[in-house]
């Protein structure tokens, strides 16, 4: 979906990385206005979207906080092998528990 | 370097050594004219050790379905074989408990280490390719070459937490660089002076590089995986702050399906704090 | 620093031997001063603020006229503006960046490297990407009327530079996370650099405390109507000790050893589960010397404070290797709770609140935690609240002195004035030196307000002295604590030495019982303040357990009768032969009297019937504030002598 006519409370269905190849922002992040800024400084126009994301749950957390947890959790993770799906289990896992904590 | 190493094998006996009371359960379990109810007036003898061992035989970590109130009664509903892993344990936290350690606390060296110990117990449990008894002694033991780092090296062993601590590598190959050495390979020179069964040594020398393991045994891998899930669920800690690389041949050694973490995951978390505190409360 | 990462730093116009041959597109001789500047200043940058005055210094050198921004990634993926220049055009410079982000020269940037870009005939912007090989920081921008390629090199090396600090400083993580232009309150008048500094202690690794408190900002601005903020003030019992007796580079060690520890203690899951919080709700800093703060946002469940106090308390109470044994350290731990809404709603007032706890915690013994409760304010800590009462007293001047009189009986004539410590309520009502003197000698603050009194009144005999008043003795009181510490005549001498005031212009009094509390100290004091010079009084004389003795056995200038003696006197038989007693005692060991407390003209009478020497009391003139005390007892001892001359 272009930028232009993506809207607040969508769902990015992608990671999205950056120049580097070090990811930017996770799938399942919820599109705000502040998102679409970040992805237009980035140069990124087009983003793939979740087709129907309902997830209360989570849509109701505020998406700073969401993205500091996983930045931690980025951190925590990033001298392990993220590439196996194991690995990306268990931090699923971690996510979905400090983001339940809330 | 290497001095460090080989410094550092010649100290071990510096540690506190297992008391008498876990040598003479074990020779009674190994005779073959022992019995139990031997073995149950050794540990009463010692009464703080007789209610520790009551707590943790008690606790989650058994998931026993009525309270127990004698230390035979635990021990005969348990069995003879999961008697010998219950008594080293109790015996070896009570040792090591109260000393003090460096930048982590020997509260979180073991929380970690239960922690660890009872991952390991449902992934053996789940996957069914270990025995989860050998499998939790193994998980709790894996450690234990921390302790004489932090104990004799307090210095170095700082060093290469700080180094670990602003990401420059992960901590057992940090200890490499800084000692010659890894809490893996003193671990079991440790654990071999005790003349702890083989298969728990092995365990801990190769819980990091299971594929480097000459004999190849499901409690390794099980331990591998377990360390992997207790650091990233980050329950207690040796001194590790980010979670270490999976070998993926150990994680099919396990029998493990992806899927089945969550419950791995959840069940590690919900037995451990019961676990601890019957292990480290007073 | 490495700079073979760097492909902007080994372009071959920086080798001299390209530099000699000169032209357009080598970096002139002023761009490789303010680089090798930059070189030698950025490595010992500790905080962006810091980094950013050397950038700003180097960039003004290179191209004078611009101004500059800089952006740094967020957690979220979006930029944020941290510094500007000039501060004025914030808004202007904000804006300005939107712009390009919006136009896609800042995406071009952030993929290019750089982007130069003339926006208007009369305005050029330089956008140039801080990152090194392995991660993106940010953008800085530039921005005049016309920026020259050798300087856009130039910048393009600094930048660099900067973003090999920036990795230096965040050990890896790509994001700095700063206050957001919507968190905060207002948008005008704040500078933000001043206000952003790197989230790491160089010692233990730990965020500092403004990054803490930013913290704690933030937190409380998030609260909703079912979470709070905690706060801790964790302190090291006796730290000063391990410093001393165990060196500084040990003492290092171990709190690095505490921070490190206590981190992993609050980095565990079972810690998180039990408060319902995740790891970006708490925040762990050094806040002090050897003081840590742990600030817990969304915090739903206030009653646990209880639990992170003795969570804490276990993991240090093993203790620490130290050289082969073990040494014990305890905490001290203050904890408060924001409440929901009103209560503490700065993070300043939380602190405050934690300290008072802290406090407390610490008067209760070592190794013990207390809770805020607001209702110490209103009467539960008399004590904490005199004593931080005492702390900003001293810090703003609220205390004053007064002087009472001392006349000799026979003749009238002024030989000398007491001093008295007077401090007001913030109110304006007074608070008895009964009740704030014995708090300050428990703190320690008494030294401190000793030697405030002593600078004091030694102002004042040189201002009276200027204006050609007699040349009176003014009398100090010490207190026992003072007298107990070796070293008094030394600070003495010193203030007065400072001042200029000759030591017999000083009396110092002193009680009985404060000599019982360390009596071979108080000898030894008193004894080195009579050699210097100094006179010392027995205050309150006949009141102690051990009156005689101290005539007996202590090198004293003389006593001063308690108004006990002296408020009964005439008609009361016992009171008359005490004083008549102590009065001829004193005689005959040849010590001066001055009677305290002379509040009738029969007393007045019949202690100077009995040859007391001098005295005071109401009777003679109540203790008065410096002005007044100038005025009755100074303008008129002139004017006598005016007369009789």
């Amino acid at each position: 979906m272009r930028l232009t006519d993506m809207a607040p409370g969508m769902r990015l269905a992608k990671d999205v990385y950056d120049p580097n190849g070090n990811v930017l922002m996770r799938s399942g992040t919820v599109v705000t206005e502040r998102l679409v800024k970040a992805l237009r400084s980035w140069g990124i126009d087009e983003v793939t979207i979740e087709a129907d994301a309902e997830d209360a749950a989570s849509a109701m957390l505020d998406p700073k906080t969401a993205a500091e947890i996983r930045a931690l959790l980025d951190q925590q993770f990033s001298l392990s092998n993220r590439d196996h799906p194991v690995i990306q289990a268990l931090y699923g896992l971690c996510l979905e528990r400090a983001l339940g904590n809330r | 370097m290497m001095e460090t190493k080989g410094d550092l094998l010649e100290r071990l006996d510096e540690l506190p050594s297992l008391p008498a009371v876990y040598h003479r359960v074990r020779q009674t379990l190994e005779n073959p004219d022992g019995s139990l109810e031997t073995v149950a007036a050794i540990i009463e003898a010692d009464p703080a050790l007789a209610a520790r061992l009551l707590r943790v035989a008690n606790s989650a970590l058994y998931g026993l379905a009525t309270k127990v109130d004698t230390v035979l009664r635990a021990l005969t509903i348990i069995g003879a074989a999961e008697t010998h892993n219950l008594v080293l344990a109790t015996t070896l936290v009570s040792v090591f408990r109260d000393l003090p350690l460096g930048a982590v606390s020997m509260r979180s060296f073991w929380e970690h280490s239960i922690a660890c110990g009872v991952a390991a117990r449902v992934i053996a449990r789940v996957g069914g390719r270990a025995s989860p008894d050998r499998a939790y002694l193994a998980g709790l033991l894996h450690d234990i070459g921390r302790l004489p780092l932090y104990i004799l090296e307090p210095h170095i062993m700082g060093a290469a937490l700080q180094a670990h601590r602003d990401r420059q590598g992960h901590l057992f190959d940090l200890e490499q660089q800084f000692f010659g050495s890894s809490h893996a390979e003193i671990g079991a020179a440790l654990l071999r002076g005790w003349a702890i069964p083989e298969v728990f040594c092995a365990a801990a020398a190769h819980h990091h590089r299971p594929a480097l393991a000459e004999h190849p045994a499901p409690e390794i891998a099980v331990t591998h995986v377990a360390d992997l899930v207790a650091n990233s669920l980050r329950i207690g800690t040796s001194g590790a702050r980010w979670t270490p690389i999976l070998d993926d041949l150990a994680w099919r050694a396990t029998g493990l399906e992806t899927a089945q973490l969550r419950a791995v995951v959840e069940t590690t978390i919900a037995t451990t704090r019961d676990v601890t505190s019957a292990f480290l409360e007073h | 620093m490495n700079l073979a990462l760097h492909p902007r730093l080994l372009s071959p116009a920086e080798t001299t031997g390209e530099l000699s041959k000169g032209g357009a597109a080598t970096l002139f001789p002023l761009a490789l001063d303010v680089l090798r500047e930059a070189m030698a200043q950025l490595p010992a940058c500790r905080t962006l603020t810091e980094l950013f005055s050397v950038l700003n210094a180097c960039s003004r050198t290179l191209v004078p006229t611009a101004k500059t921004a800089t952006l740094l990634r967020q957690p979220d993926a979006c930029f944020e503006l941290v510094q500007c220049s000039p501060r004025a055009l914030e808004a202007e410079l904000r804006e300005q960046a939107d712009a390009m982000i919006e136009s896609g020269h800042f995406a071009q940037a952030l993929k290019q490297g750089l982007c130069y870009h003339r926006e208007r005939p009369d305005r050029a912007s330089l956008l140039l990407r801080i990152a090194t090989p392995r991660r993106i920081y940010g953008v800085a921008l530039w921005t005049s009327h016309h920026i020259p390629e050798d300087a856009r090199q130039a910048l393009g090396a600094l930048t660099d530079l900067a973003a090999m600090s920036l990795e230096r400083f965040q050990g890896g993580a790509e994001s700095f996370l700063v206050q957001t232009h919507t968190d905060r309150p207002s948008v005008g008048g704040i500078s933000i650099a001043e206000d952003v500094a790197i989230p790491a202690d160089q010692l233990t690794g730990l965020a500092h405390r403004t990054h803490f408190i930013r913290f704690l900002q933030r937190a409380l601005e998030q609260r909703t109507p079912s979470t709070s903020v905690g706060t801790l003030l964790l302190d090291i019992d006796g730290f000063h000790r391990v410093n001393r007796e165990l060196g500084c580079d040990m003492g290092d060690q171990i709190l690095r050893d505490v921070a490190l520890r206590l981190d992993s203690a609050l980095r565990s899951r079972l810690f998180f589960e039990t408060l319902g919080i995740a790891e970006c709700d708490l925040c762990f800093s050094r806040t002090g010397a050897d003081e840590f703060g742990l600030a817990i946002a969304r915090l739903r469940t206030p009653q646990h404070l209880d639990e992170i106090a003795a969570h804490l308390h276990s993991h240090v109470a093993e203790g620490f290797l130290q050289g082969g044994s073990r040494l014990h350290l305890s905490l001290s731990i203050g904890l408060a709770d924001s409440g929901q809404d009103a209560d503490a709603s700065s993070p300043q007032a939380l602190l405050r609140n934690a300290d008072t706890a802290l406090k407390k915690a610490k008067l209760s013994g070592r190794n013990k935690h207390a809770i805020y409760t607001p209702d110490w304010d209103e009467s539960g800590s008399p004590h904490l609240r005199t004593e931080s009462l005492l702390q900003e007293a001293l810090r703003q001047d609220r205390f004053s002195l007064h002087y009472q009189p001392l006349f000799g009986l026979t003749d009238m004539r002024l030989v000398g004035a007491e001093v008295l410590l007077r401090l007001d309520m913030t109110d304006g009502s007074p608070i008895p030196p009964s009740k704030f003197i014995p708090v300050a000698e428990s703190t320690g603050q008494i030294a401190e307000i000793g030697e405030w009194v002593t600078r004091q009144v030694c102002h004042q005999i040189r201002a009276w002295d200027a204006l050609g008043y007699a040349r009176i003795p003014f009398s100090i009181n010490v207190s026992g604590i003072e007298l107990s510490l070796p070293r008094l005549t030394e600070r003495f001498a010193r203030i007065l030495a400072a001042e200029q005031v000759p030591h017999r212009r000083i009396h110092v009094e002193i009680t009985e019982t404060a000599i019982a509390r360390n009596e071979k100290q108080a000898l030894a004091n008193i004894r080195e303040l009579r050699e210097a010079g100094f006179e010392v009084w027995i205050d309150d004389f006949g009141t102690g357990y051990s009156s005689l003795k101290s005539l007996k056995n202590f090198p004293i200038s003389g006593i001063k009768l308690d108004r006990e003696f002296v408020k009964d006197l005439v008609g009361d038989l016992a009171a008359e032969g005490i004083a008549i007693s102590i009065l001829e005692m004193a005689q005959r060991l040849r010590y001066p009297v001055i009677a305290e407390g002379i509040e009738t003209a029969a007393q007045l009478a019949f202690l100077r019937a009995e040859g007391c020497a001098s005295g005071q009391g109401f009777h003679l003139g109540r203790p008065v504030p410096t002005d007044d005390f100038q005025k009755s007892y100074f303008a008129q001892t002139e004017a006598d002598s005016g007369q009789s001359a």
